[in-house]
Parts: C-alpha cells; structure tokens; sequence
C-alpha cells in the first residue's frame, strides 16, 4: 500500500505536469525564439542572432510609441479604476440600504471582454451611438470617437473603466466589511470628519488589500488586448495599440515571430518592474 | 459617520450627492448593455433614428439572420464545446492536486501554490506565440482539442486555488477520523472529502465554463476556420462592405448571457454566505 505521502504526490503529479508542460515550456521557448531573427516570411532566417535586442528594439519607433501607450494604460486606467472603484465600494458600505446593487455591479466583469469592446464600439459610432444624441443636448457636437487618435484612447480607457471598476468595488467592500469597528467609532467619536476618516483610518488600515488589488489591475490594465482589438484594433494610427498588440501584430500578422518574442521579453520586463516593488513593500507591511 | 446619523442639513446634502454618484455610477454600468438590447430588437431605420427610439416594434430578424445568414450558430457550438471541455478536464486534474495541496501543509506546498498562481497572472500574450508555434508543426492549430489545451493554463490554476479553499474549509479531524478506521488516503480522497466538496466543484467548474466561455487571445490565434468560438466569430461580423450591427447587438446579447445568469448564481451565494454565518454566530 501507498504511503500517505506518495499518495498526495501521485494526486498532484498530474496537473503539476499539464500546468508545466502548458506554461515552463512555451517561456522557455520563448526566450529561445527572441534571439532569432526567424520570419516565416523569409525562408533560411531561423538563425540565432542578437539583433532584436542590440538594434531593432530601440531603433523601432513603433515599438517605443506602444510603450508609451502602454504606460498610458497603466497609469490613466488603474488610477480611474482605483479612484471610482473605491469610492462606490465606501459609498454602499455606508448606505447600507444600497447593498442589493452588489450583484448588478459584477456584471461588467464577465461580460466577456471581446464583447465590451464591440459593445462600446457600438455606444460611440456616430448616429448609431446610444451617447451622441445626449451629448449634443449638452451642446457636444457628434464627433467620431474612435476615428481621433485622443478620443480613441479616451474611449478604451472608459470601456476599461467599466469593465474592470466592479472588480476594485468588490474586492474593497469585503475589505471595508471586515474592519474592526472600534478604530472607525473612535474617530466619530473624536469629531473627525468623513474626508480625515477616510484618509487616516481607513485607507491605512486597507492598505494590504489595495495594494494587492492595485497590482492585480496593473497586470489587467498590461494585459488588455481584446477590448482594444475590438473598439480600433490599435488605431487610428497605432494610437491606442499598446506593446501586447503590438507584438501580435509583428508576430502573428506580419510573421516576424522572433521579433515578436523579443518584444514580449521585453513585455515580461515591464511587469516585472511594475509588480516587483509592489510585491515587495506588500511583504513587507506582512512583516510588521 | 459609520451608524451615526446626524440630521443637520450639511450630512443631508453629503448623503443626496452620495446616493446620487451611486446612481450615475448605476446608470454608466447598465446603460450601455440596455441599449444593445435595444439596438438587437431594431431594424436598420429603427437603428440610425435621431432622437434614439425607447418605444419602437421589436423584431427578432436580427437573431434569426444570425444563426441563418451567418453561422454563428457553429461559433457557438465550438465555444460551448471547448468551454465544458475545458472545465471538466481541469477539474479532473486539478481537484486531486487541490485536495493534496490543502493536506500538505509544507514549505514546498507554499511555493508550488506560489508558481501555480503566478503561471496563472502571466498575460496570455506570453504564451501564445511559443503555443503558435509548436501547434503548427503539430498540427493542433484550428482544433478543439488545441484550444481546450491551452485554456487549461487558465482553467487549471483557477481550480488548483478555488478547490483548495473548499477543501481547507473541512476539518482536519473528519480525516484523521478516517484514516483510525483504516481508510486509506486515497479512499479519504475519493469516499470523504470528495462528495463533501461537491457543492465547491459545482461552483467552481461553472467559474471555469465562464472563463473558456470568454477568452479571445487564445481562440484569435490558435483557430482559422473550424474551431472558430463565438468571441472571435462575433468580430467577423464588421465586413468591409458594412456591419450589421443589428445583428452584432444580437450577437453581444447572446454572450452576455452567461454572465448575467452566473452574477445571479453567485448573489444566490452571497446571501447562502451570509445568512450561514449569521446563524453560526
């Protein structure tokens, strides 16, 4: 008979191998593909070389451009995110009378992403749009959103907002349900007002769960491609295509598959640097 | 502020602009999928009408074009196949892993749940050229079963996590309990502590349908033709010579669907959780 502990091993054994064969490999692989030159479109170039690294990269003036959209992306939607999510979550923690909206506000989150795309695609066509008409009674002339790059960005980020808001609400009300009371009570108590509440009881004492939150919606905010491939598929001029569209456009359109895989090297790079501190400083808030 | 209700007018007008930012933010969350629902009732006069139409005869042709012009219906069967495919082929492996996981309480469990979640944060992004590359030269690209492979670097680490949780749930000493009598682990695994998770695999192989239910990246590059789902099929509706977006807002609506009916199923389990620990108490 098997002992304890090789039947535990022999329960795990199967999924540890699929999820390593699905996931070790192909980075591996990856990094093997980014010192290539390989095209499919130019037979005989499958040949090991520094070149996307020591030149193409940073000669690429479309590469740098999705950086920056990209950091774009980071920064305008997580903050927008962070901001409303926040304050809706204090806002039904407070009206308790408004805690049955939690079950219509995770909706935006699995809408399936492709489908927010096109379904604010659709909200912004001019004429076909359900925004225009209210906005010209405001005295907003009908413009074509997504055709302007500035406005095409601004689109994405609004679709962005409303797909990924809800998640900050959620995560941030069972955060603020699990506050001790007394520290909230002895503020009232002292006659602080909600604003002083909020930004020296409340938000330090959330502060391992925004960070945690915060870096889970810049990874989500890196990673978005297919409400941007939907709404303008990187337009109008590369203006909304951030570096994970950019590299699916080099590798799966034009077939540059090696530089392809060094730019999402380099991809892999960014989140590290973004996610590394915050991993860090949310350890050590652990440590106190 | 918490429970302390002052009636001065100040608190009054900071509890009207409250609700009210609740309100609109309401309103930017549902209006958008309304009007889709509108727009996949219209015809296309209804469609472009300057002021918007609320109150209009509703037709159906949109959804019936959809399934009889374009196949969308085929979109669908392949999601709906890979979809529960993919479910149950990471709870087959991933429940076992999930239940040792919870058991082993070790330094080297801790990392290995550590490396499963991370694999799971890697953007698809990362992992779709490699997949690319090895499918065409085996052959798997444009095939359920390719699709179904990949969707279990999601699905599988979402199992491994959710289950483990359940399985954490139970207490240690209805384990202990069966292995006195003689119960061997694998008999604990198969005759205890799985029939009491079945609620847990209930909810969480419908997490994952959703899940393969609504990836892109994957389906956009790893299918052309056959294997083709509903995410990206939808896309093949904006044609050069002119959208039907009657018929995508018909499309849209029909994807949402699953998502509507899970938010229900999960508020269902917000309210069990609630009331249990207030009973607990």
């Amino acid at each position: 008979m098997l002992s304890d502990k090789s039947t535990f091993r022999l329960l795990s054994a199967p999924a540890l191998l699929l999820l390593a064969a699905l996931t070790v490999i192909p980075i591996l692989l990856l990094f093997g593909l980014s010192l290539t030159s390989w095209s499919l479109l130019v037979p005989g170039s499958f040949k090991f070389s520094f070149v996307n690294y020591a030149e193409r990269m940073f000669s690429d003036e479309n590469f740098v451009h999705s950086l920056g959209v990209t950091f774009y992306y980071i920064i305008v939607n997580t903050l927008i995110q962070m901001t409303l999510g926040f304050l809706i979550a204090f806002l039904l923690f407070r009206y308790t009378k408004l805690r049955f909206l939690r079950a219509i506000m995770i909706i935006p989150m699995l809408v399936p992403p492709a489908v927010v795309g096109l379904m604010w695609k659709m909200m912004l066509i001019p004429n076909l749009g359900g925004l225009d008409y209210y906005l010209g009674l405001f005295g907003i002339p009908a413009i074509d959103w997504l055709g302007n790059p500035g406005t095409a960005l601004a689109a994405v980020t609004i679709a962005s907002v409303w797909e990924w808001t809800p998640f900050v609400i959620v995560v941030m009300l069972a955060g603020l349900d699990s506050l001790p009371r007394s520290p909230l009570e002895a503020a009232v108590m002292d006659g602080a007002s909600t604003l002083k509440t909020v930004f020296y009881v409340i938000i330090p004492m959330l502060r391992p769960i925004i960070i945690v939150t915060l870096l889970l919606r810049i990874i989500e905010s890196l990673a978005i491609l297919p409400v941007v491939f939907m709404m303008t598929g990187g337009g109008p001029a590369r203006a909304t295509e951030a570096i994970n569209l950019y590299a699916y456009h080099v590798g799966l359109e034009y077939l540059d598959i090696g530089y392809a895989a060094s730019i999402l090297v380099a991809f892999i790079f960014i989140l590290l640097i973004f996610c590394t501190p915050i991993i860090l400083s949310s350890l050590k808030s652990d440590s106190k | 502020m918490i429970g302390v209700q002052d009636k001065s007018g100040k608190a009054t007008a900071l509890n009207f602009s409250g609700y009210a930012v609740v309100f609109l933010y309401l309103l930017f969350v549902l209006y958008p999928i309304f009007w889709i629902a509108l727009l996949s009732a219209k015809n296309e006069v209804q469609a472009f009408a300057d002021p918007p139409l609320f109150i209009f005869q509703p037709t159906f042709e949109n959804y019936y074009n959809l399934f009889v012009e374009e196949n969308f219906g085929d979109y669908l069967l392949n999601s709906i196949i890979v979809a529960i495919s993919s479910s149950v082929i990471c709870l087959l492996f991933g429940v076992p892993m999930a239940y040792a996981s919870a058991r082993v309480k070790t330094k080297n469990t801790q990392r290995i749940l550590a490396w499963v979640l991370i694999s799971r944060m890697a953007p698809a992004m990362t992992y779709v050229i490699p997949y690319f590359v090895v499918f065409s030269q085996l052959r798997l690209i444009d095939t359920h079963f390719g699709l179904i492979l990949t969707y279990s670097t999601l699905n599988l680490p979402l199992v491994i996590w959710l289950m483990r949780s359940f399985f954490l749930k139970d207490s240690t000493e209805i384990y202990e309990a069966a292995s006195m009598d003689g119960a061997s682990a694998f008999q604990t695994f198969f005759r205890i502590a799985l029939p009491m998770a079945t609620p847990g695999i209930t909810s969480t192989g419908i997490i994952a349908f959703v899940v393969a239910w609504n990836e892109f990246i994957f389906a956009l590059v790893l299918t052309r033709r056959h294997a083709v789902t509903a995410q990206i099929g939808i896309g093949n509706l904006q044609k050069y010579e002119g959208t039907e977006w009657g018929q995508m807002a018909a499309g849209a609506i029909i994807l949402i669907l699953p998502a509507i009916l899970i938010s229900v199923f999960i508020s269902k389990f917000f309210v069990q959780g609630q009331t249990s620990g207030s009973t607990k108490g």
